[in-house]
């Protein structure tokens, strides 16, 4: 479904991505993992195009998105991102900040969008707060929220940057409990985690990355358990799985 | 040693002078909003034509009197375009003008500290740019920098104090006349004084009432 090809990406004269190729498949949970800093990010973030690549391509269905003339918009809507720090929209409630973007750029009547939203709200276990302010939920609620808001946009990837890893310890495992039930939902997926028995346990793919290079890919339980190339044993070694 | 009986006949007037400093106020406020609400759009937008045009615009009227602005536009426009501008119209403009520069400042202060994270958050969801600034950045943008324009309304208030210089008939100008007339100057301004004092607590009560009001999400 989408075939990321030959990316690169410079900060200034710093090189975060490197040659990076990879194909996601409809259906399928592909976790990227990596130390901080090589780039597992900036990649997700490619796939949006919160950050625009200078070299490669990335196709949604064959279509290169970074060719001139994509409205940037589309191919947004169809990638919807759930963020380290949930970046809800702090003026609106819980109900607004759900249904907004389906309003706004579905054209979805009030009805409707809300209609829609109370779905995935009450699968994230969010239905009793729908008139709270952002300001008012816990760190794991919120999460909660930004997955539904995400979701109500009905986009056919869903990226998740790192959405555990500013919360409070009590709290990842609410958050983790959803994702794991989207999973099941047979929802395509690009996860970056530093959660690794989550990764392990709900991908399909592990990109392993460093230094802006994609070093090693495959099926979960064999990367985990004996991962091919010398630097992702190094990186396994030096964290609790 | 006050006689400020002497005042009694003028007070139908200091009302009617009340009122043009309210109006003149309310009026000139709006402008500055309207215009700096597009010069703040501007100067965060990246075109190359309008944003140094607004960083002039901006330059100028901040870096002249407000005073020297009044007089250039009542005095120079009938030279210029044979229009007889009013006194009150001269004012207002040239106090909308002036505050559309010190407010458009305000606003892109709180554009600009509105956390990157919320932008991004429309971004993904393929909220149209224009969209979402109108939606979500600027309410939060106008909330944070709030206490900054309400200031800027009572330094708007108070400054129209300065159209009686060009014949205007308001609170400071019906303090004239009136001392003129009765020499009774301490009566006259420090009435004025009052009124004006009265005028901007009003607005000081109205500003942190409005500011209770938009912090329900926090």
């Amino acid at each position: 479904m989408i075939e990321v090809t030959h990316l690169s990406k410079h900060f200034g004269n710093l090189e975060v991505l490197k040659d990076i190729n990879l194909s996601i498949e409809k259906g399928h949970v592909v976790t990227i993992i990596g130390p901080s800093g090589s780039g597992k990010s900036t990649l997700l973030r490619c796939l949006n195009l919160l950050e625009r690549p200078d070299g490669g391509s990335i196709t949604y269905d064959g279509k290169n998105i970074l060719e001139p003339g994509v409205k940037i918009e589309d191919i947004r809507k169809r990638a919807c991102m759930v963020f380290q720090h949930f970046n809800l929209f702090k003026n609106m409630t819980v109900l607004q900040n759900v249904t907004y973007a389906p309003k706004v750029v579905n054209h979805l009547s009030a009805e409707e969008a809300e209609k829609d939203a109370m779905v995935y709200l009450k699968k994230v276990g969010m239905a009793e707060k729908i008139n709270e302010y952002p300001s008012r939920l816990s760190g794991g609620q919120k999460q909660r929220v930004a997955i539904a808001r995400a979701m109500a946009m009905h986009p056919e990837v869903l990226l998740l940057d790192e959405p555990t890893s500013a919360l409070d310890p009590e709290m990842v495992k609410e958050v983790l409990d959803v994702i794991r039930d989207l999973t099941k939902m047979g929802i395509t997926m690009v996860l970056v985690t530093h959660e690794m028995g989550f990764a392990r346990e709900v991908s399909d793919t592990i990109h392993f990355m460093d230094e802006g290079y994609l070093i090693e890919s495959g099926n979960p339980k064999e990367f985990f358990a004996s991962p091919k190339t010398e630097r992702a044993r190094r990186f396994l070694a030096h964290i609790l799985v | 040693m006050f006689k400020f009986s002497v005042l009694t006949p003028y007070l139908p007037l200091l009302s009617s002078a009340v009122w043009v400093t309210i109006k003149f106020t309310i009026i000139s406020t709006f402008l500055g909003f309207i215009g700096g609400f597009i010069l703040a759009l501007i100067s965060i937008s990246k075109n190359k034509l309008l944003v140094p045009l607004a960083k002039f615009y901006i330059s100028v009227f901040r870096g002249t009197p407000l005073l020297v602005q009044l007089m250039l536009i009542y005095f120079a426009t009938p030279q210029l375009t044979g229009y007889t501008i009013s006194a009150l119209e001269a004012g207002v403009l040239s106090f909308g003008l002036n505050s559309a520069a010190y407010i458009s400042e305000a606003l892109r202060g709180g554009i600009l500290s509105v956390d990157k994270g919320q932008w991004e958050a429309a971004m993904s969801l393929g909220v149209p740019k224009h969209r979402f600034i109108m939606d979500i950045i600027l309410p939060q943008a106008i909330k944070n920098v709030l206490p900054a324009l309400i200031n800027e309304s009572i330094a708007l208030l108070k400054d129209s104090s300065l159209v009686s210089v060009i014949g205007v008939a308001d609170t400071l100008r019906w303090a004239d006349l009136i001392q003129a007339k009765t020499f009774r100057a301490f009566e006259a301004f420090i009435v004025a004084a009052a009124v004006y004092y009265a005028m901007v607590m009003f607005l000081t009560f109205i500003g942190s009432y409005v500011e209770k009001k938009v912090r329900v999400s926090d």
